[in-house]
């Protein structure tokens, strides 16, 4: 090996100012999760071990009801999301050449770069400007929109870094448009299609201001319900949720990763 | 004859009517332009049966375009394409009895050796049990067949650019083509492949069209080559004929070594460019009775092993190079030489131009 002009791992004081970086981010997290095993009421008095607030979570109906609806919306404007992105990736990169093309490119990928802020309270004129009152529908419409971009990039790296002429050789070997998809470009897009569903389902979920202002009565989702919760008091309710939530997470990331690995 | 009869594997008996007199593929005055550039001008080709068929030339002469619009890649301004005399323009690449083999090898990266050489028949809806067979023939053909169930990825250059050649001849295609197949490997590999090509055309039988833009290997492994510059073909011939015999200034600067000068150099009456391969130039200690075409002073001595290599100079100053074997009479640089050449060696390529001619 070719020694290194540069090493960063070796500039001094990389290690304590990483130390200090990862306890910074970290932190807060084992905080939380400890507390949530706190059965005293008051979240920040630690009494002892107790898996109480989980059950209360648990029982909690509005949050049984919030829950219910997070994930009914994620999923919902996770599939669409993601088929709108695959076939508009498809589009932009396979597609013939248009005028356009570029602004087209730039305007799917708006939402990653207007403040949600704007987003928010554009949709919640407009839905209300043409009268749209579909309950949680108005939530997967809403969310569906904010969720195509974050699917549609790993998608359309995916598709870019596709190996040149494979699906030229697949053609060439007698395969129809048909199966030139189902053989060799939908499988070679795959992990691409995962990466950017599990993208936009973790953007669903985790959305607040987009919901915040669409949600009426019953269509609140949970990370709304649990602001709403923060103003009442803060007990170890909230830690088991959110505690709960970053299991999630993590399976997700851990699936992700176990999906990417067995490809290469 | 419909396309559907075409996409029909292309195994079936070659009981055409054409039969053998009519060439295999018939290129005729083609025409691609690209939005301010013409690729092809006007190409007209004949390929026959069982023929290894090279399409010569540096980056940019249209080789490729040529090859891409054979294979139905690229779709022609102008001309006609024809296979076993069947019009091929209306058709697409998936249903032309034709198989290429990609300079990128373009393999599946998500199948294993085996599925990849299967894909065309399995494709083309053969049974499993035909495929089966067919890819462990073919896999034993180039040799293979221990690594059936690798990935692309887990493969040499060498040894994915044998399941390309497998992949493209397992569902016997009436026509191979090969874009510069054997530019991503080392030199001793491509020494190895250029045989190991020859090999395959001559025990498949198939016609394979081969792009290239290294001379040597056209001129090794070709029965035909076609010289292409600037869209447009300089000559088709035998690599003897293309070698010997150049039609144009072109074609004998791009194939071997050429030594081209002008009539007025030799102190001829007339002024045509004069071509001499370095190889049948020999020097000569001047004294009496010793005759050369020219006589010149040696300026440079390049040994290379067989051979050496003498530049010399004219009076005008144009450069003589000669390649020769003689070990008993060497020469120096500053030697005065009678520079000499049989008759036969010269070939004419027309009025040389107005400035000097640099070899």
């Amino acid at each position: 090996m070719r020694a290194r002009p540069f090493d960063w791992r070796k500039t001094p004081g990389i290690a304590p100012f990483a130390a200090f970086a990862i306890i910074f981010l970290y932190a807060p997290l084992v905080v939380l999760v400890i507390y949530a095993f706190n059965a005293n009421n008051v979240v920040t008095i630690w009494t002892s071990f107790s898996l109480k607030w989980f059950g209360v979570a648990i029982q909690d109906q509005a949050i049984r009801d919030a829950t219910f609806n997070s994930i009914v919306v994620a999923v919902a404007s996770t599939i669409l999301a993601t088929i709108i992105a695959t076939l508009g990736a498809l589009g932009l990169e396979r597609g013939p050449n248009f005028r356009g093309r570029g602004t087209a490119i730039g305007l799917v990928g708006l939402p990653l770069v207007v403040p949600e802020i704007v987003t928010a309270v554009t949709t919640l004129v407009f839905f209300s400007g043409i009268g749209l009152n579909l309950g949680l529908f108005n939530l997967i419409i809403a969310h569906t929109v904010f969720c195509i971009p974050f699917a549609m990039l790993p998608i359309q790296a995916r598709l870019k870094e596709m190996p040149a002429g494979v699906e030229e050789a697949a053609r060439d070997l007698y395969a129809d448009e048909r199966r030139l998809f189902m053989k060799v470009t939908l499988p070679l897009l795959a992990p691409g299609i995962m990466s950017g569903a599990m993208l936009a389902f973790v953007t669903s979920l985790d959305d607040f201001i987009i919901s915040l202002m669409l949600a009426g009565a019953g269509t609140t989702t949970l990370p709304v319900y649990i602001y709403s919760m923060l103003r009442v008091g803060v007990t170890p309710e909230i830690n088991a949720i959110s505690t709960l939530l970053l299991l999630l997470s993590l399976i997700f990331v851990v699936a992700a990763l176990l999906l990417t690995r067995k490809r290469s | 004859m419909s396309a559907s009869a075409l996409t029909t594997p292309p195994n079936l008996p070659k009981n055409r009517a054409s039969g053998v007199n009519t060439p295999l593929v018939e290129v005729h005055e083609l025409v691609k332009r690209f939005e301010s550039f013409t690729a092809l001008n006007n190409v007209s080709l004949r390929i026959g049966r069982s023929e290894f068929f090279t399409l010569l030339g540096p980056s940019g002469c249209g080789k490729t375009t040529l090859l891409r619009i054979i294979a139905g890649f690229e779709h022609p301004s102008a001309g006609a394409l024809r296979l076993d005399g069947e019009d091929l323009i209306a058709l697409g690449p998936n249903q032309r009895p034709i198989n290429t083999v990609f300079q990128s090898y373009a393999l599946f990266p998500h199948m294993n050796v085996r599925d990849n050489v299967a894909f065309g028949l399995s494709m083309l809806r053969a049974k499993p049990a035909v495929i089966a067979e067919r890819v462990e023939e073919m896999l034993a053909l180039v040799k293979l067949g221990h690594l059936a169930d690798r990935r692309p990825a887990q493969l040499s250059g060498g040894q994915q650019q044998r399941v390309a050649l497998a992949r493209a001849l397992a569902p016997r295609p009436r026509l191979l083509l090969l874009d510069e197949p054997l530019s991503a490997l080392d030199f001793k590999l491509r020494k190895e492949m250029q045989f190991e090509l020859k090999r395959l055309q001559r025990e498949t039988n198939v016609t394979f069209v081969l792009v290239t833009h290294d001379q040597e290997e056209a001129l090794t492994m070709s029965d035909r080559i076609a010289v292409m510059s600037e869209g447009l073909l300089q000559q088709v011939g035998t690599p003897e004929e293309i070698y010997e015999t150049p039609a144009n200034r072109f074609v004998a600067d791009f194939i071997g070594e050429a030594n081209l000068l002008a009539g007025r150099s030799l102190g001829r009456a007339r002024d045509d460019l004069v071509m001499v391969r370095p190889e049948r130039v020999s020097l000569k200690r001047p004294g009496p009775g010793v005759n050369g075409k020219a006589m010149g002073i040696v300026t440079l001595v390049t040994y290379v092993g067989a051979d050496t290599i003498y530049e010399t100079e004219l009076p005008d100053s144009v450069v003589v190079k000669a390649r020769m074997r003689d070990r008993e009479d060497r020469f120096a640089p500053g030697d005065q030489v009678a520079i000499d050449w049989p008759d036969r060696a010269e070939r004419m390529l027309g009025a040389a131009p107005e400035t000097g001619v640099a070899a």
